[in-house]
């Protein structure tokens, strides 16, 4: 029972009440709850944030006083004694502790509570002066950039010397002189610096509650509707250490192996060491699994703990652990860091496991995540036989995640030219400038010699979602000569390499890329959930073997470019557009055969349904590829206008179809607007036993409507870009790419009140058992995928890059409610 | 060749981005369109840029990259080998450091929200840091009010502000003031670079 009644050991608080005891107290008082080893901690509950903000003049008296009893509740836990001399000192951290973090909250400060006699003691307990000066000066750093805003590498250097000093021969007067250093520093940079840990711990606290009230806090609240008078909690607890004792050590165990997500207990310690030595890498620990002995129990131990804990928090876990002494305490708890692929195994396994639901699962997954699983990248095989045959050219520090291949470039301005003739480069460069950004932009993937994981060229390349490799010290790029050395070997500029943003690995020539099977299979029965939810299907815009649903709207231009046919179907066209007389040789004869051997190239891939989107002269892209294009008679631009060229696309795909038994194979319109014009396709497509008419609706009044092509039950796809287009007034030109990247894609429905009203009135009342389809070119968010569900559409088409997002956002959609429950 | 102020920081925008538009350079500059259109033009007629279409001005190869670093030499050879703008690079290169760490940190944090609280502090000291410095080098004022422009986006919640390239964002500006620095005092940024790793 306290004076203030604000001040709470965190084994008597509710764990469910976040709001008053903020996440951190929360989270420790379950583990309490649930008889783990944690330091003792109490907690000042978030009512105290208020008082604070409304004296404004330090802690309350009786606050202060209650902080008293409360530390001497921890002493007599801990056996140790802060701030005073007798035997090993007590050491606290000092956490904020609001339901969210937020920018401008102070977050941690940690081994508060030494001073100079502290110093001794500790150093006398443990035997390890160097670590007690460590850890005094890594407060230091904290107190002076959390507390007092002082920046911490520039005090770390001005006491450079003095540390050094004491770690080295650690006396009263080595100490002496470390803390007069830091006070001077601190002073000289305007703040008061006091040296007594009673009083450093009000000041954080004190500290704490201020964050609450900082111009940034109040604005991310404002932004995020959070509101400000919910205030923070500080939770204060005991640290232990882990080269206390014989049996001493710290580490991180993951509950599941957090690049695969199996799931068995993964991660290492250090014996005799802190978490933070781990986290550095300063010292090589040892792998759980291959612990012994007394470890090796403890491991077990901290085994079981981990699945109690997986069970309250229905997730994979992160856990930081010391060992003080012999005994193991949890120190830190979180839903684990994971790669994309781990994500999937995890979800699915959790569910599978009944520790939560197949709605969660899917929500336990991001959209992002999913595009990461079915990136393709390099064959473990081929990489191997790589490496065998010593074609792993060099290594380097990996910066950013990704797999390319591409023709090595020096110059940012030739990688740029490279990529806009449609070839891939990858950038090596000796480091990077921002003059060279519009050579990253343009390439796959970029390499530099010099600079770490956390150089510009590591900042960007992540920012790009592109392979990164750094610090590839063993290249010698010779900008001159156009060549880089490695080793005694020079290679020109136009090299193929492949680049391994993950491991930091470059090959020589260009590695095959692929779906790894296994992931992609895993990834599938959980999209299968999310089809299941949503009702949906998603066809890919694209023929490949992943579009079960079916493949559509594909583009008969995008299957002779596959082809590489296009040249010459353009030239046709062409002919067409400069005589519409031109003879049937140079125009029917040349179409109906370039056009059938595509198809007849493509059909075999995959027989789920397919639908064609036929070529159309209204489009940039004709205007931009026939020469001709301005010779056109206006009513020839109409979706019927030119028969010659329509008349032969349909009979090319009726041969080809005969000519490879193939089914199911639907022909849509482009740029339909009225029921008749559907009705003369829908005649001229018949006209081949084996074809399916449909059409492709581009424009709003198309969409307006669209009840009255439905009689039909023909396929009907919106082109929902090609809408917001028109109906928003934007120029249909193809950007140069990297502008396209930036476009932002059209995120909600709201982004355009018309559109809206225009599907909405399309939809309501139209015949139920009609095919009406989106086609969606660019990639939906969320919101827009929620809005288009609701409206009642259960048919997508999307490009493959972006179906995995699209069939996972549909089944978020129809989830959420539940998945929160 | 002596161009004035005025006229250097259109050059200078250009140096560093190589190709930029004439609506970038004012928002680099601070400048209106119209300064910036008839700066332009002079830099044209001194050989240094070239009007390339579509409202894009690109940096002459190499006359115009040589242009620009002897322009710096001009403009900033007593700076170099000053003990007090000596303390002040010292002083960035420390910032510089720990927001590329920062940053790095937030990126792979899956934009973890303490995480940017570090990341924007560091900001806030670079924003006072040139604010300082600007009495030694006005132009620096600039950088201070785009980065603050920036945090302003950020702590509206717009986080691609952070990191973005088609943004005036935080790294955008700062890669920017990092090259605009080590330029001033004529270091390479592979000596610059090599020293930090």
């Amino acid at each position: 029972v306290t004076i203030s009644g604000l001040v709470h050991d965190v084994a008597a608080i509710d764990g469910q009440d976040v709001a008053r005891f903020g996440g951190k107290a929360a989270g420790l008082s379950r583990m309490v709850g649930l008889r783990l080893p944690v330091p003792p901690a109490f907690v000042i509950e978030t009512a105290a944030c208020r008082m604070y903000q409304g004296t404004g003049d330090g802690l309350p008296e009786d606050l202060r006083q209650d902080l008293r009893s409360a530390v001497a509740v921890l002493e007599s836990k801990s056996g140790k004694s802060f701030g005073g001399v007798d035997g090993v000192p007590l050491l606290v951290s000092v956490r904020s502790g609001a339901q969210v973090s937020m920018p401008g909250m102070m977050d941690t400060v940690l081994n508060l509570g030494l001073d100079v006699p502290g110093v001794l003691a500790l150093a006398a307990a443990c035997d390890d002066a160097p670590f007690v000066v460590d850890t005094w000066a890594r407060f230091w750093t904290m107190y002076a950039d959390i507390v007092l805003d002082v920046d911490p590498d520039l005090l770390g250097r001005a006491i450079e010397h003095q540390r050094a000093r004491a770690a080295d021969n650690l006396t009263e007067q080595t100490a002496i002189e470390l803390q007069t250093a830091v006070v001077e520093h601190l002073v000289g940079e305007g703040c008061v610096a006091t040296t007594d840990p009673w009083e450093q711990l009000d000041a954080t606290i004190g500290a704490v509650f201020a964050s609450w009230d900082s111009r940034r806090a109040r604005t991310y609240r404002f932004h995020h509707g959070i509101p400000d008078d919910l205030g923070t909690a500080v939770t204060i607890q005991a640290m232990v250490f882990g080269n206390l004792g014989q049996v001493a050590g710290s580490g991180v165990a993951f509950t599941r192996d957090p690049s695969t997500g199996q799931a068995e207990l993964y991660g290492e310690f250090l014996a005799g060491g802190q978490g933070e030595d781990v986290v550095a890498g300063t010292a090589t620990p040892t792998k759980l699994r291959e612990a012994t002995g007394t470890w090796k129990v403890l491991v077990e131990e901290l085994t079981g703990m981990g699945r109690t804990l997986e069970l309250e928090y229905r997730d994979a876990l992160d856990i930081e652990f010391t060992v003080e002494d012999g005994k193991l305490y949890l120190l830190q708890v979180r839903p684990a860091k994971r790669t994309a692929d781990a994500a999937v195994t995890i979800a699915l396994d959790l569910a599978n496991f009944d520790i939560i639901t197949r709605s969660e699962a899917l929500h336990r997954v991001g959209a992002d995540q999913v595009a990461a699983v079915v990136t393709p990248r390099f064959d473990t095989k081929a990489l191997q036989d790589a490496r065998a045959a010593g074609r792993l050219l060099a290594s380097g520090i990996p910066a950013s995640p990704g797999h390319a291949v591409g023709m090595a470039t020096l110059d940012p301005d030739r990688a740029a030219q490279l990529a806009a003739e449609g070839q891939p480069a990858v950038l090596v460069r000796p480091t990077t400038s921002p003059q060279d950004l519009h050579g990253m932009i343009a390439a796959e993937a970029v390499v530099t010699q010099r600079g770490g994981a956390t150089s510009h060229a590591a900042v960007v390349s992540r920012a790009l979602d592109k392979a990164c490799v750094v610090g590839c010290e063993t290249i010698e790029v010779d900008l001159e000569q156009r060549r880089f050395t490695i080793g005694r070997v020079s290679y020109q500029e136009g090299t193929w390499l492949s680049v391994d943003g993950t491991s930091g690995e470059i090959y020589l020539d260009q590695l095959p890329r692929g779906l790894p099977e296994g992931e992609a299979a895993t990834l599938n029965t959980l999209l299968a959930w999310a089809d299941g939810a949503s009702d949906s299907e998603v066809w890919l815009s694209a023929a490949d073997p992943r579009g079960q649903s079916g493949a559509g709207v594909v583009g008969l231009v995008d299957v002779l470019v596959a082809a590489a046919r296009l040249e010459e179907f353009v030239a046709a066209v062409d002919r067409f557009a400069k005589d519409p007389a031109a003879p049937v040789h140079e125009v029917e004869d040349v179409i109906v055969e370039v056009v059938r051997t595509a198809c007849e190239e493509l059909f075999p891939v995959s027989a789920a349904p397919l639908h064609l989107r036929m070529p159309s002269l209204y489009t940039a892209r004709a205007r931009r590829l026939l020469t001709h294009w301005t010779s056109l008679a206006p009513h020839q631009l109409r979706p019927l206008g030119a028969p010659r060229i329509l008349e032969s696309c349909v009979r090319a795909v009726g041969l080809a179809v005969e000519a490879t038994d193939r089914e199911d194979v639907t022909l849509l319109l482009a740029g339909v607007g009225s029921a008749p014009e559907l009705t003369t396709f829908a005649n001229l497509v018949h006209g081949h036993p084996r074809l399916e008419p449909g059409a492709v609706l581009q424009s709003a009044a198309a969409v307006f409507g669209l009840r009255g092509l439905t009689p039909a039950r023909l396929p009907l796809w919106i082109d929902l870009p090609a809408v917001f287009r028109t109906v928003e007034g934007r120029v249909d030109d193809l950007l140069p790419a990297a502008a396209e990247e930036e476009a932002p894609p059209e995120d909600t429905l709201a982004a355009s009140p018309l559109v809206e009203l225009v599907l909405k009135h399309a939809l309501e009342g139209a015949d139920p058992n009609a095919f009406i389809g989106v086609d969606l070119s660019t990639p939906a968010g969320a919101t827009l995928v929620g809005e288009l569900h609701g409206l009642g559409l259960r048919r997508y088409a999307g490009a493959p890059v972006h179906a995995e997002k699209l069939r996972l956002r549909l089944g978020q959609h129809t989830t959420k409610e539940e998945s929160h429950g | 060749m002596n161009i004035p102020d005025e006229e250097f920081t259109v050059l200078n925008a250009v140096y560093l981005r190589k190709m930029v538009t004439v609506e970038a350079i004012t928002m680099i500059t601070g400048l209106d369109q119209e300064t910036v259109a008839g700066h332009a033009t002079a830099l044209a007629g001194r050989g240094l840029i070239a009007d390339v279409g579509g409202g894009n001005w690109m940096l002459e190869q190499p006359e115009g990259v040589r242009g620009a670093v002897d322009a710096y030499g001009e403009r900033y050879a007593d700076l170099r080998g000053d003990v007090e703008v000596e303390a002040w690079y010292q002083r960035f290169e420390s910032l510089n450091a720990q927001f590329l760490r920062a940053i790095s940190a937030w990126q792979t944090s899956g934009e973890d929200e303490a995480v940017l609280d570090k990341l924007l502090r560091l900001v806030d000291r670079q924003i006072k840091a040139l604010t300082a410095f600007a009495a030694t080098v006005p132009r620096y004022q600039r950088y201070a009010e785009r980065l603050t422009a920036a945090l302003d986006q950020v702590e509206a919640g717009h986080a691609d502000y952070v990191t973005s390239l088609s943004r005036d964002s935080i790294h955008t500006v700062w890669f920017e003031l990092h090259e605009d620095i080590l330029t001033v005092l004529g270091r390479p940024r592979d000596i610059a670079e090599s020293e930090q790793s």
